[in-house]
């Protein structure tokens, strides 16, 4: 920097926060103002300003539970089911032991069940407790978290027999194709901030997903990758109708002919093609923080203090 | 004491989603205004905001981010991102300027003309600049920022700066001599 830098900075420094012309930006002054223009900045749009928002907050929580502790091996199983939320761990001890009851075993044979692969004899009382205890839940937002853990399980299941080099049957695909969308189903019941949080663990989900699956292809050979490419598919859909949803959550509430909540608000009584530019539904504008005050950030070239209160 | 800034970042690097909510509503605005002056496209400079923000939970996630100075940060972020988007699509810079969709004070279609002429000069004289001198005037003429912040964000001295900002209105100013000569000869 040199002197002339120092002379031209105080000289600008003086326009812009006070309006003053000093010498130095003599022969600058048209040049300045014809930049004024670019002052100008169109409005946001507030209908896709909040749901730009909501996602980043959905990913937010997303990856929050992401970096939480995860199952690294099948071999430490047992732990995992005792590090089990304790709310949880009576009403499943009682499901294994209606289970263990009705097929005849003992909790023991549940809780083997557990770790059970879809080619093994236990694994029916697997599902069979899977299912008694989403039977138990009658609440959206609680059937699709433990969904998605089931989820897990089935993929863990796929990794560790693509793993042995076993072929991926048809009971666990199937399974997860009933699950995944029945995940979409409990999804498309919630209000739209939960919606989205949920959408956003799909898709990071199904990313991670799709990452183990092309992993093990690589890393398979000859093996069975046509029943990889089954699960890829049903992944595959799952992020797509995930990112669909975050787009736009009445996509998905259409596709699973949910209900709107009573006091949700308004939807638009036209949605032209590309359209959404109109504004928000409601009129709201609750605190997206998007208050489009417009242009002129800096207060270029007008008297007066330059900055607009924004947090330094 | 420690700066609101530091405040939610030491939240945010705990996912307090209280503080990153804050975050995005502090900074949501004007980096979209940024985004849209370094790139001219209302749903590009949406896309970008957002992917800043992203970046940043990303970045926080693998116990990364910034430790300090996260307006700084989320600003260098957003411009990196527009340079790599202009840069793929074989732009110097705006070379059509996108009509804003909300006019203010516009009320009838000769000042629109008009406007969009301005903004297309402008965005003319811009383009004639380097990019660390585009960066520096748009910055510190329109986004409200001080020598510092400015130095912050570019990761330069306030004198390197302040240099930047000499050279940038003596090419500004030619740039705008040279407009009004074709201006001239056309008419």
């Amino acid at each position: 920097m040199n002197d002339s830098d120092e002379r031209m900075n105080r000289a600008l420094e003086r326009f812009l926060e006070n309006g003053v012309l000093s010498k130095e930006l003599e022969g600058h002054i048209a040049s300045l103002h014809a930049l004024k223009s670019l002052e100008q900045v169109p409005d946001r749009d507030l209908r896709r300003a909040r749901r730009i928002r909501h996602k980043y907050l959905a990913e937010a929580a997303a990856l929050n539970s992401a970096v939480s502790p995860r199952r690294n091996s099948r071999l430490n199983g047992w732990m995992s089911i005792f590090r089990k939320e304790r709310s949880f761990m009576f009403a499943i001890a009682r499901i294994i032991t209606i289970a263990a009851i009705l097929l005849g075993g003992t909790a023991g044979t549940a809780f083997a069940a557990q770790e059970s692969l879809p080619d093994q004899a236990l694994y029916p009382v697997k599902t069979l407790i899977e299912d008694l205890r989403l039977e138990l839940i009658n609440d959206p937002q609680a059937e699709f978290d433990l969904l998605m853990k089931f989820l897990e399980e089935r993929f863990a299941e796929i990794q560790t027999m693509a793993q042995n080099g076993d072929p991926i049957g048809e009971v666990v695909q199937n399974r997860l194709q009933k699950q995944l969308q029945s995940a979409f189903q409990n999804a498309a019941e919630l209000d739209d901030p939960e919606l989205l949080q949920a959408m956003e663990r799909v898709r990071e989900q199904s990313r991670i997903q799709l990452n183990i699956l092309n992993e093990l292809k690589s890393g398979n050979g000859d093996g069975p990758q046509s029943n990889l490419e089954v699960a890829e598919q049903a992944v595959i859909r799952s992020q797509i109708q995930a990112e669909g949803a975050l787009d736009d959550p009445t996509t998905l509430r259409n596709r699973y002919g949910a209900e709107r909540n009573e006091d949700a608000p308004d939807q638009p009584e036209v949605n032209p093609p590309g359209g959404g530019q109109g504004g928000p539904a409601d009129g709201s504008g609750d605190g997206d923080g998007s208050d489009s005050s417009g242009f002129g950030d800096g207060n270029f070239g007008t008297p007066g203090p330059r900055r607009n209160g924004q947090t330094k | 004491m420690p700066s609101q800034e530091n405040v939610w970042l030491d939240a945010a690097r705990r996912f307090d989603q209280q503080a990153l909510a804050a975050i995005y509503d502090a900074y949501s605005d004007e980096l979209y205004r940024y985004a849209f002056r370094l790139i001219g496209d209302v749903a590009r400079a949406e896309d970008l905001m957002s992917e800043t923000f992203s970046r940043l939970l990303r970045a926080l996630e693998r116990g990364g981010g910034p430790k300090t100075h996260l307006r700084a940060y989320l600003y260098r972020t957003t411009h990196n991102l527009a340079m790599d988007q202009l840069r793929q699509s074989k732009k110097e810079l705006i070379e059509e300027t996108v009509e804003p969709q909300v006019d203010h004070g516009i009320r009838n279609p000769e000042q629109s003309v008009e406007l969009k002429f301005e903004r297309e000069q402008a965005m003319s004289m811009l383009n004639d600049l380097t990019e660390e001198q585009r960066q520096v005037i748009i910055l510190k003429f329109f986004q409200g920022m001080d020598n510092e912040e400015v130095a912050a964000t570019t990761e330069k001295t306030v004198g390197a700066v302040k240099g930047l900002q000499h050279r940038a209105l003596n090419s500004l100013r030619r740039a705008f001599e040279a407009l009004q000569s074709e201006t001239e000869q056309a008419a």
